[in-house]
């Protein structure tokens, strides 16, 4: 309930994901067609999943950046730790107010650019409802994994740089499952790695995992104190 | 004014050999104070002496410890970590976001460190109260002053009745002769129900504080 007020006192804090997501998407297009031909019946498939992808997990991966440094300055964590419920419960609602106001919007602004491609092996309404799924799972893996790397980037100043360095490429494999899902499912191109089903059941076997890293970041955040 | 009388409070803490590290250097080394219920310990200090560095310790921010530290509460040893659930600090910061109302952020506190929901409720009017917060109640926050600010801040030593221990950093920054009045009632009343304080200020408490410690640098 505070990060909704707080994001509805800040008025940014909504639309600039959505933002982001569709001004990358039109610089990329335009950047692929440089004769001005339609952007996406050039863009074959994967490429156009990858991109939905890669957005969707820069535009997150912004969005967590600082996740925490504004309740670290205010010394906001120690008081987390004189409460009984401790820092985890503080994680988990950070984690649920980042799935419900940056990461559903940003999931929904790439399903919806989902409809305007014409190679689609189904129809775009169905193709959005497909999309909307996968891309959400794809959404508990990044928001995990981003506060994580949120965590340990307030340690940062103490220990490396490195550290976020080295964090990155979590980020690869819940990315590489949503592509080969959203790939097998929407695209009708025939350069599918995986079939739908075990590209599905890898990406919810990566979210569940990610999930374990929520103590982990609950840990980091009693030990910055 | 309305004065809040919890349960009584009947805890002593001792703390012997306790020395504080930060960024490799030692603040303070070998410190030691007992305190018992209704007991008040000023801690003095140059800036930069280590006093805030012992407030966070003894409320589980052990990083600034040293080993060998040795804390018993009601006699028994316990580790520092273990001192968070009896106690309750008011540091430096204010821990509000400033686009909620004074009371939005009061009331997300209370739900934090109320044990339960409805004795929460009942710790949001008090903290109104204790500090006569009324007039701004609903005022965001980046439109209070430092003083308003530091009034709210330290209304949460309501939000936390459990907490027999106090630790205050520098509570009267900022604080008019009405708040400063509203402070000395509430660790009066604190202190009267058998709840301890550690204080680090610059001010002169000799009137009210039984133990004295000065760090040096």
């Amino acid at each position: 309930m505070r990060e909704w007020r707080f994001a509805r006192r800040e008025r940014s804090a909504l639309w600039i994901t959505p933002a982001f997501v569709t001004l990358s998407s039109a610089i990329l297009a335009f950047a692929l067609s440089p004769l001005s031909l339609p952007p996406f019946s050039l863009a074959p498939s994967v490429l156009f999943s990858a991109n939905s992808g890669l957005l969707l997990c820069f535009a997150c991966m912004l969005a967590l950046d600082g996740w925490f440094s504004r309740d670290s300055e205010k010394e906001a964590l120690e008081i987390y730790g004189l409460s009984e419920y401790g820092t985890l419960l503080f994680v988990c609602g950070k984690f649920l107010s980042f799935l419900l106001l940056r990461g559903i919007p940003t999931a929904l602004s790439v399903a919806l650019a989902v409809l305007f491609y014409p190679r689609l092996s189904l129809s775009p309404l169905s193709s959005f409802f497909v999309a909307l799924p996968i891309l959400c799972l794809c959404l508990v893996s990044i928001a995990s994994i981003g506060l994580f790397v949120a965590a340990l980037t307030l340690q940062a100043d103490a220990r490396s740089e490195n550290a976020l360095l080295l964090s990155l490429p979590l980020f690869l494999a819940p990315l590489i499952f949503t592509i080969a899902c959203l790939s097998s499912s929407l695209s009708q191109a025939n350069d599918v790695i995986l079939t739908f089903l075990p590209s599905l059941l890898l990406l919810c076997g990566t979210s569940f995992l990610a999930l374990a890293l929520l103590p982990i970041t609950a840990f980091l955040l009693d030990s910055t104190n | 004014m309305v004065v809040r009388v919890s349960e009584k409070f009947s805890h002593k803490l001792a703390v012997n050999g306790i020395a504080c590290v930060a960024g490799g250097q030692t603040l303070f080394s070998a410190r030691s104070f007992t305190l018992s219920k209704g007991e008040f310990l000023a801690v003095y200090g140059a800036n930069g002496s280590g006093k805030s560095c012992l407030l966070r310790s003894l409320c589980g921010c052990d990083n600034f410890v040293r080993a060998g530290v040795r804390v018993f509460w009601d006699e028994q040893p316990i580790a520092l970590s273990e001192l968070a659930k009896d106690c309750m600090r008011v540091g430096h910061k204010v821990p509000f976001l400033a686009s909620l109302s004074l009371f939005e952020n009061l009331q997300f506190w209370s739900d934090i460190l109320a044990a339960e929901a409805r004795i929460g409720i009942d710790n949001l009017k008090h903290a109104n109260a204790n500090f006569a917060l009324a007039s701004f109640w609903h005022e965001p926050t980046w439109r209070l002053s430092a003083g308003q600010r530091q009034r709210g801040a330290l209304s949460m030593l309501a939000l936390k009745p459990q907490a027999s221990l106090w630790l205050l950093d520098e509570p009267h920054a900022a604080l008019d002769s009405d708040g400063r009045a509203c402070l000395k009632r509430c660790i009066e009343n604190h202190l009267n129900n058998g709840g301890m304080a550690i204080v680090a200020s610059h001010e002169d408490l000799s009137a009210i504080a039984q133990h004295r410690l000065t760090l040096c640098e």
